[in-house]
């Protein structure tokens, strides 16, 4: 009896603790589908040919890589403004290679590279040296983007050399797959997903409970960097050049997304690699969609804003201490007391 | 006869399917303490938070001087004059005393658009004085206090308001003599006053010093009231146990005797604050008993033993069969076989908000993985195991550890050191807020790691537990020891009370 027990069991009543903790891993994916129908709806699904949906699937695919990175930095309860920056550093260095004739792979592997030492300095400045997250990435955020506007005005960057493999679906999409697998084993079962989760939950119980803080929460911003690599790679081989503006705005449109996708903005346990899946398509199709319904842009930004406060409500309602997390993050803590 | 000051009338809670209080009606008189007692999970804190506002009953009426009363949160509540002071800490950080003291009630001291700063640390002063407290400045930053002088500032903030019905809910635990003497003062002139008090407590001594009639609860129901004159230890026990309890259950033997062998060697010990040259040396299959005041030193030493803290002079080296190694964070100590239990439970050992499962395992993730992946086919049968070795009374291992009462909670801290297998521990005020139906699991426990030949220390502020426990107990006071005693399960607690203080 013993035996069988050891077996995997998994009752009723497990079950449905199981439902109650993963509550904000359902809601997103229903929410998904429900932008994904209504504007189908709406649109007499002129929003899903063929066009309009590589357009869809173009914009949140950026936003789904870096969101399966970020996620990580998230569990630990960390926050990253720099992602869309480092994207731009990471990208310029790929096509000033790709411009002295250095091969297309080389490149990509070089843009990951550059994109995971940018974070790696991020995330020490955070973890060894005690700069606030958000602080330090900002900081980061404009040296990236600095550089890349300096740069950007004396010489053109262009992408001059075939990248059409890495602007073709199946290859996007393969990526797109196998960074899905790879982030998800990682967070739910490697030591690194399941020690920066803990230390979201509570870091000083992790520490004490032998778990090397700084050396994970660092390794979450190796991950993070990694996949700002892949994403400014396959940015900057769709759009063919570098700009100023390139992926600017991304660093907050990926964090919207999270929230969208349920992610608890204190990280922890909870986190979980759907919401950034959902999160980017249900950002994306709603945007879109109330553009093809002739929304003009400004009005798309303020109701993407209703929308937002809408699913952290209704996601978050009854469990205040996620919504104060939000707070918390840019330094409010002390609000959390005075509502308590 | 005495007036009612709050009547609750067949009030349910239930947590999904568990049910919190069955059908609780009871009456709290002005002009009387009244105690409030009962096992972890018997649903007396549950009442009190009902009571207090922090949560509606599922079913039930609640009564006050004869009106219908439904706090809709802590401050409706406060408003309609129900204080409660908590267990845990709820002050701000980083602002001043009195700025804590009045946190939210600013309004009162408006001066044109501006708050008026004198008028309102004069007022703090005064909310101070009222409680009997000289020792702090209310221009202070909170930050400057201990953790008792926060309770304390608390207490000033919730009497404030001269509420009709204080409640005091496990407060005292955590508090030395001149925290527990100011909270108990303020008490008695409450009750002077005619207002109504309720204690919340695990401590039948402390219950029957400080309460005019006690109520029991067990499991969620009613068990009794018992008035002043009716009050013994041993029918309160009984009554919270349900049966009759012996009132031994400390370690029956008497021998103290520990093999040679030294597992755990600090030398020379030194902090900036309180440690001064601490020797110590732990032998396989000891208990070594360490007690002294909050303050002495004591509960540094245990952070300092097991890496958390770093001596500013000193070493502590774990001597294992075939090498030493010197103990410098937490990490290594969790790798080299020793396990740490916080006194402070809900803050520094336990993940709240994320399943008993998750809390277990997390000191032994290393061990069962491989390749740095966390082999769930080794995790589930471990935390199975634990459950059952601790009987942890839960719902399933999924269950959320905030969901769980006190005892099963640091049942949770003890499985998660168990499941390392760690050879060495260090138990820093190992039954804190526990019942005593878990404190006698716990004693037993710990008697069985001895006998497997696990080394443990146990940090305590109870001498009674040190005394009943351990092989050989050291007294600290002002970072020294200052005696050492061998085991002798006859020692009285006033033997070694002059050694502390």
């Amino acid at each position: 009896m013993m035996r069988n027990r050891q077996i995997a069991v998994f009752e009723d009543n497990d079950m449905q603790e199981y439902i109650k903790n993963n509550r904000n891993v359902v809601t997103p994916i229903i929410g998904m589908i429900l932008v994904i129908l209504v504007f189908g709806f709406a649109t007499g699904w002129k929003n899903y040919t063929a066009n309009n949906l590589q357009t869809i699937l173009n914009q949140s695919y950026s936003l789904a890589i870096l969101a399966m990175g970020l996620i990580f930095i998230f569990a630990h309860g960390g926050i990253d403004f720099s992602c869309a920056s480092v994207m731009a550093f990471s990208g310029l260095i790929a096509g000033l290679l790709m411009q002295i004739g250095v091969p297309v792979v080389i490149c990509g592997i070089a843009c990951v590279l550059v994109g995971t030492i940018c974070s790696v300095i991020t995330g020490a400045l955070t973890v060894v040296f005690g700069v606030p997250a958000f602080i330090s990435s900002i900081c980061m955020m404009n040296i990236c983007r600095g550089i890349v506007m300096a740069v950007i005005a004396t010489n053109a960057v262009s992408v001059t050399v075939d990248v059409s493999a890495f602007k073709s679906w199946p290859v996007k999409i393969i990526v797109l797959i196998v960074v899905f697998i790879v982030t998800t084993f990682l967070l739910s079962k490697s030591l690194i997903g399941r020690y920066n989760k803990a230390i979201g939950e509570n870091s000083v119980a992790a520490e004490q409970s032998g778990i090397s803080v700084k050396k994970y929460r660092l390794l979450a911003y190796m991950i993070s960097g990694v996949c700002v690599g892949i994403a400014a790679f396959f940015l900057l081989c769709r759009t063919g050049r570098m700009a100023t503006g390139f992926a600017n705005g991304l660093q907050l449109e990926v964090i919207v997304a999270l929230m969208l996708g349920g992610l608890p903005p204190r990280g922890g346990y909870r986190s979980n690699i759907v919401s950034a899946i959902a999160g980017p398509l249900i950002l994306t199709v709603l945007g879109n969609g109330l553009v093809i319904l002739g929304m003009d842009d400004l009005m798309t930004e303020g109701i993407k804003g209703l929308v937002f406060l809408a699913v952290v409500f209704v996601n978050y309602r009854g469990s205040s201490e996620s919504i104060t997390g939000l707070f918390g993050k840019i330094g409010l803590d002390s609000k959390k007391m005075l509502l308590k | 006869m005495k007036e009612v000051v709050l009547k609750v009338e067949n009030i349910c809670k239930n947590f999904g399917p568990t049910k919190a209080l069955t059908d609780v009606t009871m009456e709290f008189y002005g002009g009387e303490i009244c105690g409030l007692i009962g096992e972890n999970g018997s649903g007396k804190s549950t009442l009190s938070s009902v009571i207090a506002g922090i949560q509606p009953p599922t079913s039930g009426v609640m009564y006050k001087h004869g009106e219908r009363y439904l706090p809709v949160n802590p401050v409706d509540g406060q408003k309609k004059g129900v204080a409660m002071i908590v267990q845990e800490a709820g002050t701000i950080p980083n602002i001043s005393i009195t700025d804590n003291i009045f946190a939210g009630k600013e309004q009162f001291f408006l001066k044109g658009p501006f708050v008026n700063k004198k008028a309102m640390q004069q007022a703090a002063k005064e909310a101070l004085d009222k409680i009997g407290v000289d020792r702090m400045d209310p221009a202070d930053n909170i930050n400057v206090l201990s953790q008792e002088d926060k309770k304390i500032v608390e207490i000033a903030r919730a009497l404030d308001d001269d509420p009709e019905l204080l409640i005091v809910d496990e407060t005292t635990t955590a508090l030395s003599v001149y925290g527990r003497d100011i909270i108990y003062a303020n008490m008695r002139r409450m009750r002077d006053e005619g207002k109504a008090v309720i204690i919340i407590s695990h401590d039948i001594d402390e219950i029957m010093a400080q309460c005019d009639s006690v109520v029991v609860l067990r499991d969620g129901v009613k068990v009794g009231r018992l008035e002043k004159e009716e009050m013994n230890g041993r029918a309160i026990r009984n009554m919270m146990v349900g049966r009759d309890m012996s009132e031994n259950y400390y370690r029956e033997d008497a021998d103290g005797a520990v093999s040679e062998e030294v597992v755990l060697e600090a030398s020379d010990i030194s902090t900036e604050k309180v440690l001064k040259g601490i020797d110590l040396k732990l032998h396989k299959g000891e208990i070594l008993g360490i007690g002294g005041l909050t303050e002495s030193g004591m509960h540094e030493l245990g952070r300092i033993l097991y890496g958390i803290e770093k001596p500013i002079k000193g070493k502590v080296v774990l001597k294992k069969r075939d090498s030493d190694y010197k103990i410098t964070n937490p990490w290594g100590s969790v790798k080299h076989g020793i396990g740490y239990v916080s006194k402070n439970r809900d803050v520094e050992a336990l993940l709240l908000t994320t399943t008993i499962r998750n809390n277990i395992t997390l000191a032994s993730l290393k061990k069962i993985s491989r390749g740095g992946f966390v082999s769930a086919a080794k995790e589930i049968p471990m935390v199975q195991e634990e459950i059952d070795r601790l009987s942890i009374k839960c719902n399933s291992m999924y269950s959320n550890v905030n969901s769980l009462s006190g005892g099963n909670k640091q049942k949770v801290v003890f499985g998660k050191w168990l499941a390392t297998g760690a050879d060495v521990l260090i138990l820093d005020c190992p039954t804190r807020g526990v019942d005593i139906g878990v404190k006698s699991a716990m004693y037993s426990l710990i008697e069985e790691l001895k006998n497997a030949g696990k080394s443990i220390i146990m940090i305590s502020e109870e001498l009674a537990e040190l005394i009943g426990m351990s092989d050989r107990i050291l007294i600290m006071k002002d970072g020294q020891f200052t005696k050492e005693f061998p085991r002798n399960p006859d020692l009285k607690e006033h033997d070694i009370i002059n050694y502390m203080i």
